[in-house]
């Protein structure tokens, strides 16, 4: 005669069986369905005194679209950049055209499809104003100007007590006169070396001088390049809603962020036209 | 457990502790993630007389919530804790039995800590700490006039007195209700009620798509405590053999909502309050009951259709960015919800149990485009930098869940016992826990040094898969 007792246990035995048979892997991949996307325009256009005059001029794709092929350079340039437009800058009385060219930056691994043939002049007094008429006849503007240099005053090397590691920390004044926004980039000197800080700041909460600090991870003989720009608020705001961006995508401690563009226009386009000025300091660290 | 001290007093003394272990081992990032609480409750009931009887509760809770991740030998622990001790003394008095009154007064405090972060390299050279602890004070005194003011008309009417202290910044309230029933046939009723309510502790919730991360956060003097007024309507319906339906609907009104600004910064912020945008909202929807009390199959069906819409927010700090415009659903606006719980009393001995649950997915907001971004010479070139635009704009998949067990009872000489066998998601449905995104780089495809994606894969984790457990109750 079966008992309440041996149900009981068959049933227990035959769930357990059961549930042995499931998969414990507990991830997968998996379709996603966003809304519609259309493809915006991307500038990205620094001036940069002493240098040409140029624009790169490019699109977003749907997020989970195929990126183009890099190893079909062509077809990877012709997916990325948008040609055809009219691109103008106008400063002062000059109006300086753009012309639709491709130049490449092979020291800084950079490339622009719109170049001019004049050189940004050092006018920290008088805007820049910045016009694209898209092969679809919509504009994009913007409007900069290049603020003064503030330098680095100096960079001091600290070496750990009884250790071969050394940090930077690095000085400059605050300029005053307003708010002011800086972006502090790190790095060692080899062209593909990836910063080791990059960061933007303001001078909301601090008096006089600044001091930006690195973490003990040099050692004798390494260059290190301290770059300090003086920025635009906006390129500034910019700048942090990029970061955001970046860091809010899959960051389960940060919020998502709508980048922050300082174009105007009817082409819904995105991206960034300012004015460059910094000051740049070489250290080799060696103990003293 | 449940003392008889007396024929006019008891005591009840319950405890609970719970602790869940999460551990995760992606291709991007992992980590350890532990949640738990801890709550005891001392209940003190006192009979005065036959019209009058008081209940007075302690009760203590400590919720406990920490991440730990490692990196590239750099290792953080986040972590949020509130802890509650509330005393409260309820009373309930009968003038006739037409027309009864409750009323009492409660106390909490609360003990917060925000954003505990503690993080640094695991060769020590790297190590800092953040985090902000709160102190707070919640107290409410209430008045509740429940009376048959005929066979068919019944009317409950009261007040809530409320005040909240933290930091030096006080708050009070009044927080009026009322409520109706008029019976229209003797098996049809009619319910209204209106309800003003205050709310004292702020959840806020980051809408990313990642592990979803809660901040409970108390009013102070740059967050003012949220309000709300609720209309709602509803039909009672006596079906005949333990059978009942109820319909109602709802209209809620929200004042001072809380919400993160774009790219707030949750943790390691002890500026937490700079991360927060204010604005209203407004929610409404349909509730469907239908309930069997009788027979050898019980069980309730409930369905809920609803709606949150929120809008006009603005950061408290004007310079941070708040770029969505007009309306937008919060992430747990769950536009169906549905339960369903079964109970099979198959003989003396044995019985059977299910639960079926299903509920629209909660909202996330993800990026519906990308962009490559070059930057100045000498920073590093950004090959995916997300385009957000309107916020919560994913909808998860749907949430359902069967819970089935089956309930031997027997009957020692000491008192009542049973053993329940029980599968937790009985049929293993994958529910998302989060969801991550996951650029796949398949070969060395290199522009200048750079790496180029091929494309970017969206991967699910779930919780847990099918569940079995038993259970031991015993009675003595």
């Amino acid at each position: 005669m079966i008992t309440h007792r041996f149900l009981f246990v068959f049933v227990a035995v035959c769930f357990l069986a059961g549930s042995l048979f499931t998969s414990c892997n507990l991830e997968k991949e998996v379709d996603i369905e966003l809304p519609d996307y259309d493809n915006q325009l991307v500038v990205e256009c620094y001036l940069e005194p002493g240098l040409p005059y140029r624009l790169s001029l490019s699109k977003s794709a749907a997020y989970f679209a195929p990126f183009p092929d890099p190893d079909d350079m062509g077809g990877f340039l012709q997916e990325l950049l948008v040609q055809g437009a009219e691109v103008r800058i106008r400063h002062k009385d000059q109006v300086i055209l753009l012309e639709n060219r491709l130049s490449i930056d092979l020291e800084n691994q950079r490339l622009y499809n719109y170049t001019g043939n004049d050189l940004v002049p050092l006018d920290t007094l008088e805007p820049f104003f910045l016009e694209i008429v898209t092969p679809e006849g919509k504009k994009i503007t913007g409007q900069t100007r290049l603020l003064p240099q503030v330098p680095i005053d100096s960079v001091v090397v600290e070496f750990k007590e009884s250790d071969t590691l050394a940090r930077t920390l690095t000085y400059f004044g605050d300029p005053g006169e307003g708010s002011n926004f800086f972006r502090f980039v790190l790095r060692h000197s080899n062209r593909d070396s990836i910063p080791l800080q990059d960061f933007t700041l303001d001078d909301r909460f601090v008096d006089k001088s600044f001091v930006l600090g690195a973490a003990y991870e040099f050692t004798e003989g390494d260059t290190l390049v301290h770059t300090l720009y003086h920025v635009e608020e906006s390129y500034y705001r910019f700048l942090e809603s990029l970061q955001r961006a970046v860091f809010g995508n899959g960051n389960p401690f940060a919020q998502p962020s709508p980048l922050t563009s300082n174009l105007g226009g009817d082409a819904g386009a995105v991206g960034v036209f300012t004015g460059l000025q910094y000051d740049r300091l070489v250290t080799i660290i060696k103990r003293r | 457990m449940n003392f008889q001290l007396g024929e006019k007093d008891r005591i009840f003394l319950s405890g609970y502790f719970g602790r869940d272990v999460f551990s995760f081992d992606g291709d991007v990032f992992d980590f350890n993630f532990d949640w738990g609480n801890a709550t005891g409750t001392l209940r003190w009931n006192h009979v005065f007389s036959s019209r009058l009887f008081s209940n007075t509760t302690l009760t203590f809770s400590d919720y406990q919530y920490n991440i730990g991740n490692e990196v590239t030998g750099f290792s953080s622990n986040l972590g949020s804790n509130i802890q509650d001790i509330n005393g409260k003394a309820d009373f309930y008095y009968a003038l006739n039995n037409q027309h009864q009154f409750r009323f009492g007064a409660q106390l909490t405090g609360h003990a917060f800590t925000v954003g505990k972060l503690r993080a640094g390299s695991d060769d020590g050279l790297v190590s800092f700490s953040a985090g902000k602890d709160y102190r707070s004070l919640e107290w409410g005194a209430y008045w509740w006039d429940d009376w048959n003011l005929s066979d068919r008309f019944a009317l409950q009417a009261g007040f809530r007195w409320s005040g909240f202290q933290t930091s030096g910044n006080a708050y009070q309230a009044l927080e009026p209700r009322i409520s109706s029933r008029f019976v229209l046939t003797d098996n049809l009723s009619l319910k209204a009620s209106y309800a003003h309510m205050v709310q004292y502790l702020h959840l806020v919730a980051n809408a990313g798509v990642a592990l979803p991360t809660d901040v409970w956060y108390p009013s102070t003097a740059e967050v003012q405590p949220q309000r709300s007024d609720q209309v709602a309507i509803g039909l009672a319906w006596f079906l005949g053999n333990g059978w009942s339906a109820e319909l109602e609907t709802y209209y809620k009104q929200l004042d001072r909502q809380l919400e993160f600004v774009d790219g707030a910064q949750i943790f390691v912020n002890d500026e937490l309050e700079k991360e927060f945008a204010i604005g209203r909202g407004r929610a409404y929807g349909l509730e469907l009951g239908l309930e069997k009390k009788t027979g050898k199959l019980t069980g309730w069906i409930g369905y809920t259709l609803a709606r949150v819409i929120r809008e006009d927010f603005a950061p408290l700090d004007p310079s941070r960015s708040f770029a969505q415009v007009g309306q937008f659903a919060p992430i747990y606006d769950r536009r169906h919800d549905l339960s369903v719980v079964l109970f099979w009393e198959i003989s003396k001995r044995w019985a059977a149990s299910a639960t079926f649950v299903y509920g629209s997915g909660d909202l996330r907001w993800l990026p519906v485009g990308r962009l490559t971004f070059q930057d100045v010479a000498g920073t590093e070139l950004k090959t995916v930098v997300p385009v957000f635009q309107d916020r919560n704009n994913f909808r998860l998949p749907d949430y359902h869940r069967l819970d089935a067990g089956l309930i031997w009872k027997f009957f020692p000489k000491w008192g009542e016992s049973d053993l329940t066998l029980s599968l937790v998601n009985a049929y293993d449905r994958r529910n998302v826990f989060f969801i991550y995104l996951d650029p796949v780089f398949e070969n060395e495809d290199q522009i200048g040094g750079i790496q180029i994606p091929q494309g970017i894969k969206a991967k699910q984790v779930s919780l847990f898969p099918v569940l079995p457990a038993i259970t031991w109750n015993f009675k003595f």
